[in-house]
């Protein structure tokens, strides 16, 4: 009896002592699933002035704006429960029940000479407080370019990352002007949005590529009959040849210090890969190899230097430092990978990746040697990064011409630019914009 | 030796009832002679042998007499005996049978008791054993109601986290729940941050939106749920 009951006690004991343990010890619950997809942000459509309307809705830029990143998912307005325009109007039970995360409100109205005053705020509604709210005023024409701003200010409130809305792409137009062909290089706002002509030309434009500061733009014209290399300065215009040697001048790629040069000459009888020091063009040649190598790219460190090369028989993109040592491959995966370039960390690549008339946009990553194919499309081409690597622009082609369009670095939402007519090719994306617009960047 | 036995009983009987005897003494039967003159000589010889005879028919008959009166006695002595050795056999049976149950009942009364307290210790083992039970029963059933909470928990908090882009394998943030009885979250703190701010966000907005979180029915349970840690470790393809 007595040692049932000692047994029994000793149950007990341990029961009560695993009953006082899970009172003391905190509960942890372990979560690994979710959605995958953008924050949820309402943004409402802002208010005005009565009869006078904005020349550009500046909520409807941010929406896009927001959307296209791939980091949010802006709900739809019919869900909207209330509207408010100012602080006041906010209730934020209204957007806990449409699942928001994230608020935008804000208005446009006109102020003196014809300028308008934009404000916006921002509210996180889990927390029930106001996260941003700014204050501009601008005239008509800078109301996109505010609108951008307001976008990369919500991005990085809410990421913790810098926005890219308000850098800028340029890529080559070809439009058809009677039986021949005009090209433009241009650069527009980073949606496609106010397009400017930096060169028009009858010949061939190709591989524009952004200085590190983004104030210049190499790019290869064909306009003596023959590919030659030339930067220009995108603030005033000047212009100069770089490489005019025999043969290829071509790719030109910026160290990420913007005193060098790669680039491809075929000026020694074969395609190879080649560094110019800009202070005195002195020239560097850093492969050697019977095969094409070609669309050299700098890693962001500076320490490496990929491009693409057929030496294994078919393009596969390989990689050395910038003296021309240590080359090794890189991609393994697919017939053909090509006109790789890193992202602003270093860790990713973006290439054209594919087979037997398919190419598509990829990402390579290079830790895990992973490729990820971001696009379906069969023939897209010249991918590159955001300046944040959080997207890929890329060209396609949509009702036979070339289209520019946008893909999320995790492939989730991709988005056509809206362009005007021709055909689009050979997107680079500009660095982070150094330069502001007249942000009078007062809290309300 | 019964014999023996009785024999010294009919003596001492005897002995007793003897006195009885002579002090009422039973009539005895008298054998009357007619006196008759013959033969004086012969006569008185005849006289004296008659007496003789006569004496001796007497003492015989005393003899007799007194023979039967003593087998009478015995015989009387001896139903006395044998009623009184009854008598005493049914006393000394009573006392017997009443000593017996006496202790019967005594022993009854031990055996009884000890048997109710024999009772009483099961009874009390069995109630513990029984409280003991229910207490392990009650533990498990609370064991396994936390753990359904938990599922209820976990799946509510996954259904409204959305994994911002750029989360890769290997992330992990921790936050410190605080809910009302209601499970309505009063507050969520980031204990452990990912790197990430967005992700980071995902995190406190997932809690927030989950809320009012499960809670099971037994208010007692609550304490459980208090304080809560949820680990935010994304899996699969990211």
């Amino acid at each position: 009896m007595r040692i049932v009951q000692q047994l029994m006690n000793i149950i007990l004991a341990t029961l009560l002592a695993g009953h006082a343990s899970l009172a003391s010890a905190i509960l942890t619950i372990e979560i690994t699933q979710g959605v995958d997809g953008g924050l949820p942000v309402a943004i409402v459509p802002f208010g005005g002035a009565g009869k006078d309307h904005p020349p550009q809705d500046v909520a409807a830029v941010v929406e896009a704006d927001l959307a296209r990143s791939g980091r949010f998912t802006p709900l739809d307005k019919k869900i909207f429960v209330s509207r408010p325009t100012d602080d006041k109007q906010v209730v934020f039970k209204d957007w806990r029940i449409v699942k928001a995360e994230a608020l935008v409100i804000g208005s446009v109205k006109p102020a003196a000479q014809g300028r308008w005053q934009v404000e916006f705020r921002l509210y996180d509604i889990y927390k029930e407080k106001q996260l941003a709210g700014y204050s501009y005023v601008v005239g008509g024409d800078r109301l996109r370019a505010v609108a951008h701003q307001i976008s990369d200010l919500i991005y990085e409130k809410l990421t913790g990352e810098q926005g890219v809305f308000s850098t800028r792409i340029a890529y080559i137009t070809r439009e058809s002007v009677g039986k021949r062909f005009n090209y433009k290089l241009q650069i527009a706002d980073s949606d496609g949005y106010n397009p400017v002509t930096v060169l028009s030309s009858a010949e061939p434009l190709i591989s524009p590529a952004w200085s590190p500061d983004g104030t210049r733009i190499a790019y290869v014209s064909w306009e003596q009959r023959r590919p030659i290399l030339y930067m220009q300065n995108v603030v005033n215009g000047a212009r100069s040849r770089i490489a005019e040697f025999n043969g290829i001048n071509s790719a030109p790629a910026w160290s990420p210090d913007g005193t060098k040069l790669a680039l491809t000459l075929s000026r020694d009888g074969n395609t190879e890969i080649y560094v110019m020091r800009l202070s005195d063009s002195s020239l560097t040649r850093l492969t050697s190899n019977p095969a094409a190598d070609t669309e050299p790219a700098w890693s962001p460190d500076g320490r490496n230097i990929i491009f693409t090369s057929d030496r294994s028989g078919k393009p596969q993109i390989y990689r050395m430092r910038p003296d021309g040592s240590d080359v090794e491959r890189v991609t393994f995966e697919g017939e053909y990978n090509a006109r790789a370039s890193y992202s602003a960390d270093g860790s990713m690549l973006t290439l054209v990746s594919g087979a037997q008339g398919r190419y598509h946009a990829a990402l390579l990553h290079l830790q895990s040697s992973v490729l990820q194919v971001l696009t379906d499309t069969p023939l897209d081409e010249s991918p590159s990064f955001a300046p944040n690597g959080r997207m890929i622009l890329y060209a396609t082609e949509r009702g036979g011409r070339g289209v520019l369009a946008s893909v999320s670095s995790d492939g989730r939402v991709r988005q056509l630019l809206k362009l005007q007519e021709g055909d689009v090719r050979e997107p680079a994306w500009s660095p982070f914009n150094r330069s502001t617009t007249n942000n009078q960047g007062a809290t309300p | 030796m019964v014999y023996a036995a009785l024999v010294h009983l009919a003596l001492i009987a005897l002995v007793v009832v003897g006195f009885r005897w002579q002090s009422k003494p039973p009539a005895a039967p008298a054998k009357v002679m007619q006196a008759q003159a013959v033969n004086d000589a012969e006569t008185q010889k005849e006289v004296e042998r008659r007496k003789k005879q006569e004496e001796r028919e007497r003492k015989a008959a005393d003899e007799k007499r007194r023979q039967e009166q003593a087998k009478a006695a015995e015989q009387k002595r001896k139903d006395e005996d044998k009623r009184k050795a009854a008598e005493t056999e049914k006393k000394r049976k009573d006392e017997a049978q009443k000593a017996e149950a006496r202790k019967k009942k005594d022993t009854e009364e031990r055996r009884k008791s000890a048997e109710s307290s024999l009772k009483e210790q099961l009874a009390r083992e069995e109630k513990e054993r029984t409280e003991a039970k229910a207490k392990a029963e009650q533990a498990a059933r609370a064991q396994s109601e936390l753990a359904r909470i938990e599922g209820l928990i976990r799946q509510k908090v996954e259904r409204s986290w959305v994994r911002p882009a750029g989360w890769t394998k290997g992330m992990e943030c921790v936050v410190r729940v605080r809910l009302a009885p209601t499970g309505e979250v009063i507050n969520a703190t980031i204990s452990r941050p990912s790197g990430s701010p967005a992700f980071d966000r995902s995190v406190e907005n997932a809690v927030y939106k989950a809320s009012p979180l499960p809670l099971p029915e037994d208010k007692g349970l609550f304490e459980h749920f208090r304080e809560l840690e949820l680990r935010f470790r994304p899996e699969g393809q990211a």
